[in-house]
């Protein structure tokens, strides 16, 4: 009987603690349990494919509004002086106006900031590289890089983690990854999503070829479009496709094309070699064939992003065409490298004028006016 | 001419005496766990913060100085057997990060030694150590953020190669902060993975260094020595360049490889 009543007893607490567990679950369920973040919409106009989105880091509204907000955040650089937006202006189409950017510790980097517009259809990253095949991997070039520094992420991940520990911040890590504690991967993660909502395709020229707007395009900009179209500029062949650089994931794997190209910039020792501190894609590969490439960027908002080139080295989108006309620099010296689409060409003035026009036709103004207002 | 060799010596003397005493390095006052391999700096006085290396006259600071090693194994009877790295903070079972740098001013951020998942017995019957100095492919190349420690150690991500550096060597001349040197060494030339490239064909340079070194019942007991002034030998730190990879072709970077290659920069002491 006594043994029947401790088994009893027993029992009845096994029970209890059941009760309990199964309650804690329910509170815990009820109360912790975040909504799943919302897939994000991409709302693209005139039936444009929407970008590849890695498994690993799907995108939604949740990781795009954080990572817009890291974006502009100097919480992310090591002494809290610089945010992605200060070499990446919203008004700038994300590039910068200056040569090259400088870093947090006033480190000055070789190249000239790339717009971030449509980076989610490139097929590669960075001015010059082969072997980035994601947004997520580019981002640690910019934020750990010590030589030169840029963000300053390296060996500061703590102070940087404890600053995002604040504020909104523990909301916004939550709603987008379910864990309100930051961590560096739901960063770069975040910042992904963000870089990659930057979608611009609502241009004048946009809405004169796929919303098939005759009006869209004035008739200097429409001899300007011929003149780019055409076998006389040879422009097309590099900055062809729907984003207006052959390095984009459609046209890339469609045709196969070489997106990298020597335009011939420079021609150091009479043979094609670039200036040993930038080499372009050869510092990446070193294969000698890889001399002075770059990658052809969008041209979407490209009057809104200069100076131009690699370096920054030309001015205005006048000087780049001149540039181009020539043949490139020192287009009569032998250059091995140089692209045979750089053969230079002889355009009127009116000509000219009418190319810069039809250039400041793939001008995006909602999509500028959209995130300098996010800015701010 | 005699008297000024002595001067300099006897103060090295002496602060090496005293580290001994103050215990800058514990490891062999507690003992020494079964597999455990204890590296050594030799040419470096390591009781000094920062630690000081002499190349003939002149001393440089050691500011950071790191690498990767992978692949341990060990020879018995003829033939080759994978061994692991017992798992620490500073170890996966196939990957070991040594970082001297920090011995002095942050102990706990440094590790100078490696700890092989075998037994003593074991280890007494083998007749070679073998290890690669650098990291297989596609763990170099796997996002390192989300790995375990001490593959996520940002301060050897070479993130514009896409990898790890596999050995870190960045030294400032002592009295001249200014006037630094780095040697940062990875694969380079790495083509994307692809499932149809077997990876040892993925990269033009690997810039991976195989060690086998002789092991003896009594290597039980023995340290590794490791010789940065071999790593450097014949590059003159004032003259020349640094070598982060912008060129494997060009100097120092091809003496730098052919010392690592060629020079016994890990041996036992």
């Amino acid at each position: 009987m006594a043994v029947k009543v401790v088994i009893t007893r027993i029992k009845t607490q096994m029970l209890n603690t059941r009760v309990i567990f199964c309650s804690l679950f329910i509170i815990v369920g009820g109360s912790a349990c975040s909504k799943a973040p919302t897939p994000y919409a991409w709302n693209l106009p005139y039936d444009i494919p929407a970008p590849t989105v890695p498994a690993d880091n799907p995108i939604t509204v949740e990781s795009v509004k954080l990572g817009e907000t890291l974006f502009f955040d100097t919480a992310l650089s090591a002494d809290n002086t610089i945010s992605c937006s200060s070499c990446h202006h919203p008004e700038n189409a994300f590039a910068e106006p200056k040569p090259v950017s400088v870093g947090a510790r006033g480190d000055k980097l070789n190249r000239n900031a790339l717009a971030l517009v449509n980076v989610a259809y490139n097929a590669s990253f960075t001015w010059a590289h082969n072997n980035l095949d994601s947004i997520e991997k580019q981002l640690l070039i910019p934020l750990f890089n010590e030589h030169p520094v840029e963000m300053g992420v390296t060996g500061n991940e703590g102070v940087i983690l404890t600053r995002l520990e604040q504020g909104d911040y523990p909301a916004l890590f939550k709603a987008a990854y379910g864990d309100e504690t930051p961590n560096v991967n739901n960063i770069v993660k975040a910042l992904a999503s963000y870089v990659r909502s930057l979608v611009s395709f609502n241009s004048a020229f946009d809405a004169y070829a796929y919303g098939q707007d005759d009006g869209a395009l004035t008739p200097q900009q429409l001899e300007g479009l011929n003149l780019f179209f055409s076998e006389r500029t040879e422009c097309f062949h590099c900055h062809g496709g729907v984003n207006f650089t052959q390095s984009s994931k459609h046209s890339f794997q469609a045709f196969g094309v070489q997106p990298f190209h020597n335009t011939g910039l420079y021609n150091e020792d009479g043979a094609g070699s670039y200036p040993v501190s930038d080499m372009g894609l050869y510092s990446v590969t070193f294969n000698k064939q890889d001399m002075g490439k770059f990658r052809a960027p969008t041209l979407r908002n490209i009057a809104l992003t200069a100076p131009y080139m690699h370096d920054g080295s030309i001015a205005t989108l006048n000087d780049v065409i001149e540039f181009y006309a020539r043949g490139g620099n020192k287009a009569e010296t032998p250059n091995p490298y140089r692209s045979p689409f750089i053969k230079g060409f002889t355009l009127s003035e009116e000509e000219k004028t009418a190319l810069v026009a039809f250039l400041q036709s793939l001008t995006d103004e909602e999509f500028i006016e959209k995130h300098v207002s996010h800015k701010n | 001419m005699k008297m000024p060799f002595r001067m300099s010596v006897m103060p090295s003397l002496l602060l090496a005496v005293l580290v001994s005493i103050t215990g800058c390095d514990v490891v062999n006052l507690k003992g020494r766990q079964p597999g455990e391999i204890p590296f050594k700096l030799v040419g470096v006085d390591t009781g000094a913060c920062p630690m000081i290396m002499s190349i003939g006259q002149q001393r440089w600071n050691v500011d950071y100085f790191g690498f990767y090693l992978s692949k341990p194994e060990i020879r018995i009877d003829g033939k080759w057997q994978r061994v692991k790295f017992k798992q620490t903070q500073w170890q996966t079972p196939n990957e070991a990060l040594l970082k001297f740098h920090n011995k002095c001013s942050n102990p706990e951020d440094a590790n100078s030694k490696i700890v092989l998942d075998v037994s003593e017995e074991l280890l007494k019957l083998s007749t070679n150590l073998r290890f690669t100095m650098g990291l297989p492919f596609d763990v170099n190349h796997a996002n390192p953020l989300t790995q375990p420690s001490p593959l996520n150690d940002s301060t050897m991500f070479w993130s514009w190669q896409n990898g790890h550096k596999f050995l870190r060597l960045d030294v400032s001349k002592s009295g001249e902060a200014a006037r630094k040197w780095s040697y940062h060494l990875g694969s380079v030339g790495c083509n994307s993975e692809s499932a149809v490239r077997p990876p040892e064909k993925s990269c033009a340079f690997t810039n991976r260094v195989e060690f086998i070194l002789p092991m003896t019942q009594l290597d039980t007991d023995l340290d590794l020595e490791v010789s940065v002034s071999n790593i450097v030998a014949q590059v003159d730190l004032n003259e020349a360049p640094s070598c982060m990879f912008e060129s494997p072709e060009t100097e120092p970077c091809k003496k730098l490889i052919q010392n690592l290659v060629h020079r016994p920069w890990i041996k036992w002491q």
